[in-house]
């Protein structure tokens, strides 16, 4: 029986290839919104690991996590720079560090902080920490060497980017793979972000010929500047506490008139939560699709069971039991929807795959796109519905009477 | 060999004014050869339909032996037919893309679910009985006269009791359709099974068919 079936089906090949196509992309459609929707998910859990506590100056919550985990460059309000000097000698906190928004080297976000976030997001993989204030450390995904030396740019934040002549870095280290945006960041200290940004301000509305002066930044880094309660304002401050109860005790108390205080973690819950109705508005979608295609294909089915009634129905006249010509239309048609979706559950991979990818090398973030022992309930549920679908051509196939058949 | 007795058949149509085909009683010995002849729509083709099992008797009784058709659902018709009944048709019902071997083949594969080893043997022997001497060969290859060979060669290889052919001739040109007649009288005659054949190509008057019998009008005369 399964030869004929293999027979029938080579015979067919085309309008049959064209089937279990149309199957597979309305496959692949329901198998990449789930893949994809949980690799953003996981990706973004991931990288906000790192990220125990941030502070910032009162605004938007969600802003400030996409700012200082995602380095989404956006124009964040400023907090006095006496925050971060009280942070810094809270005993609650092990280690605290600034994150100021820098220009940027071909796109990728120069960030100002101080030494302990190099080492609280996981330390260098070569060379040294900055020591100087025209000295970068590189993100592990950016494509300069040790010993480079580069100017930095305007962000788009100013427009048009415009190369800040006198100023020049030195790379002198590169971090180890966080799987975060800061992979493509690069490290400089504070204080050189501050110095340009105040050179800046006394010019005026400088022009690239406007005074930088180079030299300022030939300076030791100077830990106690932070400290200094005349400190700039800052956009973030990463705070890693001591304890869980310091974190809880942390956030409640840098909640307040002129602070913001947020677990990265539980902002991404929320962002979760929308991207979760997304993702049902997606699905939903997709089910629509599949319903479609699924009715489409009962259609296509049914005319082709109809074109061949005589066909088969000339089975039974010459000895085929009934039972088989009922089974043989319902394994064609089940075999049909089954390597589409066997086809569909391949291409939404892969699907999912190549536009993680994508996202992964815009953003930073590694994306895990990968299967769920749950993801199998729908699929098998679709299968079901595919079998439960196929008795409808397979019934009349069954119920076609042979005389008519050979009657033609 | 089973012997037919019809007694009372009518089978009638909705929208045709008498009935398709009344019998009120004929009985065929077992074995005889009987050929039916008759104008078109005069009822050969419904006749073979209710021996065979193919259309329900509606009123009347059809035995084969001790077997009433008119008691057998659709299920133990189909049984019945595909154990005792060969049917060949003016259409030949191949299936493009199988050799002829797995054609002859094929009733006997959707029938149970394991082929019986002999039985492959046994295609091979018809075939060749028939003329067929590529056994492999795609039947969209053959030409019409092999096609209807290979059919003659499906419908005995159940070794059935009852040999039955409707128009067998009408769409091969005469020199096949002697051939293909000729075939169906030796194997008849071979096997001892009941031959009925319907046609109204001359080429039977001439055949060695122990038994006429002519329908008009739904009514069997002479
Ligand atoms: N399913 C049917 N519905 C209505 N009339 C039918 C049907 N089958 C056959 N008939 C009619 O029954 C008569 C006998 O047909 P048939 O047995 O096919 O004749 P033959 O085979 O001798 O040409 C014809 O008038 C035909 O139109
Ligand atoms: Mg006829």
């Amino acid at each position: 029986m399964l030869g004929f079936i293999l027979a029938d089906l080579r015979r067919h090949r085309w309008g049959v290839a064209a089937i279990a196509l149309i199957v597979a992309l309305a496959t692949a459609l329901g198998v990449a919104v789930t893949l994809q929707e949980r690799a953003m998910r996981l990706g973004s859990a991931r990288a906000a690991d790192a990220f125990d506590l941030v502070v910032g100056a009162p605004g938007s919550e969600t802003q400030l996590v996409l700012s200082s985990v995602f380095l989404q460059a956006a124009p964040l309000p400023l907090m006095p720079g006496r925050v971060l000097a009280g942070l810094l000698q809270d005993p609650r906190v092990a280690w605290a560090a600034p994150i100021g928004f820098g220009d940027e080297i071909d796109g990728r976000p120069i960030v100002g902080t101080s030494a302990p976030l190099l080492e609280g997001l996981g330390g260098l993989a070569e060379g040294r920490g900055f020591g100087r204030l025209n000295e970068a450390v590189i993100g592990a995904a950016v494509p300069l060497r040790l010993g480079d030396r580069f100017h930095p740019m305007h962000g788009h934040a100013f427009g048009v980017g415009l190369v800040h002549g006198g100023v020049t870095y030195g790379v002198v280290g590169r971090m180890k793979p966080t799987g975060t945006p800061w992979d493509r960041a690069v490290l400089v200290p504070i204080e050189a972000v501050w110095r340009i940004h105040h050179a800046e301000a006394a010019a005026g509305p400088a022009g690239p010929g406007g005074a930088q002066p180079d030299e300022g930044l030939d300076a030791p880094v100077d830990p106690s500047a932070l400290l200094s309660p005349e400190a700039t304002g800052l956009p973030a401050i990463l705070v890693k506490p001591r304890t869980v109860a310091d974190a809880y005790k942390l956030r409640r108390d840098y909640r307040g008139e002129t602070t913001l205080a947020v677990f990265p973690a539980e902002v991404l819950t929320r962002l979760y939560g929308t991207l979760g109705d997304v993702r049902l508005v997606l699905a939903a979608i997709a089910t629509g699709a599949q319903a479609l295609v699924g009715a489409a294909i009962l259609l296509a089915i049914l005319v082709h069971v109809l074109q061949r009634r005589r066909q088969i129905g000339a089975l039974r006249a010459f000895g085929a039991a009934r039972l088989a010509v009922f089974s043989i239309v319902w394994l064609e048609v089940v075999l049909v929807l089954g390597a589409g979706l066997l086809v569909g559950v391949g291409l939404g991979w892969a699907g999912a795959r190549a536009l993680s990818n994508q996202l992964a090398r815009q953003t930073g973030v590694p994306m895990p796109v990968g299967f769920m022992p749950e993801d199998a309930m729908p699929l098998a549920l679709l299968l079901l519905a595919g079998a439960v679908v196929a008795v409808v051509p397979a019934v009349l196939a069954y119920r076609q009477s042979p005389a008519e058949a050979l009657r033609g | 060999m089973p012997r037919l007795a019809i007694r009372d058949l009518v089978v009638s149509y909705p929208g045709l004014g008498r009935p398709a085909l009344a019998v009120p009683r004929l009985d065929l010995a077992a074995g005889e050869h009987v050929l039916l002849t008759g104008a078109s729509g005069a009822g050969k083709t419904t006749f073979l339909n209710i021996v065979t099992g193919l259309e329900p008797v509606a009123a009347g009784r059809v035995r084969w032996d001790e077997i009433d058709l008119a008691a057998l659902g659709e299920g133990g018709r189909d049984r019945w037919r595909a154990a005792h009944v060969g049917l060949v048709m003016q259409e030949f019902h191949l299936f493009p893309g199988l050799s002829a071997l797995d054609n002859v083949l094929l009733p006997a594969r959707l029938a149970r679910f394991r082929l019986p080893a002999a039985l492959s043997g046994e295609a091979e022997r018809l075939l060749a009985r028939v003329g067929i001497t590529r056994a492999g060969q795609k039947v969209e290859t053959l030409s019409r006269g092999q096609m209807q060979r290979v059919a003659v060669a499906r419908a005995l290889l159940a070794r059935p009791g009852i040999l039955i052919a409707d128009e067998p001739t009408a769409s091969l040109d005469a020199e096949s359709g002697a051939a293909v007649a000729g075939l169906l009288a030796e194997l008849a005659a071979e096997t001892g099974a009941t031959l009925i054949i319907a046609s109204h190509d001359p080429l039977f008057a001439r055949a060695n068919l122990n038994r006429r019998l002519h329908l008009d009008a739904g009514r069997l005369v002479g």
